[in-house]
């Protein structure tokens, strides 16, 4: 039997730092996943709209657009040096990486800090209506995404100062947290766009 | 949620780790049955976390989703639950007609008739299939527009099953059937699912499902369209790949009888209850009045559950027996097509030594006679090959994970909190907690351990397999 004809792969890159890794395929699939939970729950608002004579019901006042604007303006902020840590993440830039990631960092345990506030400017509890039921569940499931995302940031921060040369991975793993960042930030402008606006407008 | 972990594994799996060469257009049809399948969980199972989320939080921390007296609505759980629960019967069924399109081209000796209209018919079932939840709803006194919709789409959903029926049909007909077991049970699919089928567009109809909702009749289509849509093809699949498994041939006489006792079990159990159904008798009840003229008809499925009773038993014997001193069953004893069957049985851990090559829809069956394999991945870690998604070429290589216990405590914590927060609401936040330490050991980062090489270059030739064109086995 003759030798078989090969294909030699051993030139090909042993790593990828964006859309192509098997890591970043699997985080949208999280994503996916965890946008139709968000879809579905808003899908459960606008039915329970659907049966209100009135929405939000009489004892509730229309909501008040002062924190969550100020929370809003904060997290579109944020993806600025999220951005320009996803970038230098790319080019695999240690300092850059470092000093961009950190600022985004602190933007993102503010908003943490500020949904604390939010939370607690609610004027009903989740037990009061149905009203109250789906905007707590909403703003909760949005709270824990807000939460986990920064923990990823600050446990990746941690890593990343552990280590003079970082590996690939690490930055693959910035540009991953940078994507889920980016996503936490776009459920929040749906949010205050049908929960906060939309009782104003109609 | 383990299953939409396991679907995010197979999508990603599917489009970036195939076979050199094995474009989409390539890949076998399981495979596109099984990337359809993980799709649909990935979309249709949030729903039924959030449906069991809030019905936990109305009972535990008092949320109104489901209490009209304070704005809330108990058809909320109703649309929730089905709009996870229809694609639900679509996610068991449709890996089935993937089994079957294998074990028929495999068994007809010739390649599926209709591959791409195959394929659209998966596609479109998927999509079909998320948007006929509310017939399972027509009692509750929906908007009968509304009603009317799903009726039509429910109806709709048959035609591409029925696309894939006639494929199956030409390629039967068309080719040289050989009856083995596992040939056997994908035709008792096509005969038994045909009349589940049938059953259910009686049953999108909203005038003729007020008739028989929550009756026997009910009871018998799903049977039909489980049992046979998803039980018979299951059973056939395990007949064709455990020679693969396991090495061995699972006994052909005792495979026989294990279909004929539960082809002929099965309908006389679930036959006669589309009779009881037309004639009223109710689901979900452990009795019924005496005089209401039932008796013969559930005395005669009881009798069928006996049958299948037997069948299974003979089942369970052929597998234990077989694993032990069934004919050894050699690389490919079917002479099938796909690339699974180019390796040993068992397959090694890592299933071929060199990565093969594709050139064709069926592997084995197009392969040519210099058909190259691929070199180059490293041997000191556990390295794959990612390939484009559309294409199949070589695109570049990625090291797995090594292995680790984290994983493993990671899930006990997660189970911890799950039955915690059955009692009590604190489970959630406390489970979460007990979650974060066994996930920072998980992603904490090793220092990259570099193991000897596993197989010296120079063995490589000794060792190296080359894919062997399928030899059909003689009788």
């Amino acid at each position: 039997m003759s030798t078989p004809r090969v294909i030699d792969v051993s030139n090909l890159p042993e790593y990828e730092l964006g859309d192509r890794a098997l890591v970043w395929w699997g985080q949208v699939g999280m994503l996916v996943i965890e946008g139709t939970m968000f879809a579905l729950t808003f899908a459960t608002y606008f039915y329970l709209r659907t049966v209100a004579v009135q929405w939000p019901p009489p004892t509730v006042a229309l909501p008040d657009l002062t924190l969550p604007s100020i929370m809003l303006a904060l997290l579109l902020v944020s993806c600025i040096p999220m951005y320009i840590a996803d970038e230098a993440a790319k080019k695999e830039n240690y300092s850059r990486t470092i000093i961009w990631f950190g600022i985004s960092g602190v933007l993102c345990i503010g908003a943490v800090v500020l949904r604390w506030y939010e939370i607690g400017a609610l004027e009903f509890k989740w037990y009061s209506h149905a009203y109250g039921s789906a905007v707590w569940t909403l703003l909760g499931l949005h709270t824990f995404h807000l939460v986990v995302s920064t923990g990823e940031t600050i446990v990746m921060m941690l890593i990343l100062l552990t280590r003079s040369r970082p590996q690939h991975k690490h930055y693959l793993v910035v540009r991953i947290d940078g994507l889920y960042w980016y996503w936490v930030v776009a459920w929040y402008l749906l949010y205050y766009v049908i929960v906060d606006v939309f009782p104003h407008v109609g | 949620m383990s299953a939409l972990i396991v679907a995010v594994e197979l999508v990603v799996t599917i489009f970036r780790q195939r076979a050199v060469g094995m474009s989409l257009n390539r890949m076998p049809l399981f495979v596109w049955s099984a990337l359809v399948m993980a799709f649909m969980i990935i979309f249709a199972m949030p729903a039924v976390m959030l449906a069991s989320s809030t019905l936990i939080m109305d009972r535990m921390v008092a949320t109104q989703f489901y209490n009209p007296a304070e704005g809330g609505d108990a058809i909320l759980w109703q649309h929730l639950f089905w709009f996870f629960g229809h694609p639900e019967v679509y996610i068991i069924f449709i890996p089935a007609t993937g089994m079957v399109s294998s074990v028929i081209a495999t068994f007809s000796r010739r390649p599926d008739f209709g591959y791409t209209a195959i394929v659209l018919a998966l596609i479109t079932t998927g999509f079909l299939g998320f948007g006929l939840w509310v017939h399972h709803m027509f009692a509750t006194n929906l908007p009968q527009l509304g009603e009317s919709f799903f009726t039509v789409a429910s109806i709709t959903i048959a035609i591409p099953t029925g696309v894939q029926f006639f494929c199956w049909l030409s390629t039967i007909w068309h080719g040289k059937p050989k009856f083995d077991t596992p040939m056997l049970f994908m035709m008792g699919f096509i005969v038994m699912f045909l009349i589940g089928g049938l059953s259910g567009v009686m049953v999108a109809s909203v005038p003729l499902d007020l008739q028989v909702h929550d009756t026997y009749f009910v009871v018998a289509h799903f049977h039909y369209v489980l049992i046979g849509g998803a039980v018979l093809p299951l059973f056939g699949a395990i007949y064709y790949w455990f020679p693969k498994v396991a090495g061995r041939m699972l006994n052909e006489a005792l495979g026989k009888w294990h279909f004929a006792l539960w082809f002929i079990g099965f309908n006389v159990t679930f036959f006669p209850m589309h009779i009881l159904g037309l004639e009223g008798m109710p689901r979900r009840v452990y009795t019924y009045p005496a005089g209401m003229g039932w008796s013969d008809p559930n005395l005669v499925s009881s009798i069928g559950v006996l049958i299948i009773i037997a069948g299974a038993v003979v089942f369970v014997w052929n597998v234990l027996a077989s694993l032990k001193h069934g004919e050894v069953a050699g690389d490919n004893p079917w002479g099938a097509p796909t690339l699974e069957w180019g390796t040993t049985s068992p397959p090694p851990v890592y299933n071929f030594l060199h990565l093969p090559t594709v050139s064709g829809r069926y592997a084995l069956w197009t392969m040519k006679p210099d058909q190259p394999v691929v070199t180059g991945l490293r041997t000191d870690v556990p390295q794959v090959l990612i390939t484009h998604p559309l294409d199949g070429e070589p695109e570049h290589r990625e090291t797995l994970a090594g292995p680790t216990i984290w994983p493993f405590i990671t899930a006990i914590a997660i189970t911890i909190g799950f039955i915690w927060s059955i009692f009590s609401p604190w489970g959630v936040p406390y489970g979460m907690l007990i979650c974060v330490p066994p996930f920072l050991g998980w992603f904490w980062p090793r220092r990259e351990r570099r193991q000897p090489e596993l197989v010296p270059p120079n063995e490589y030739a000794a060792r190296h397999r080359r894919l062997e064109p399928p030899r059909v086995r003689a009788g």
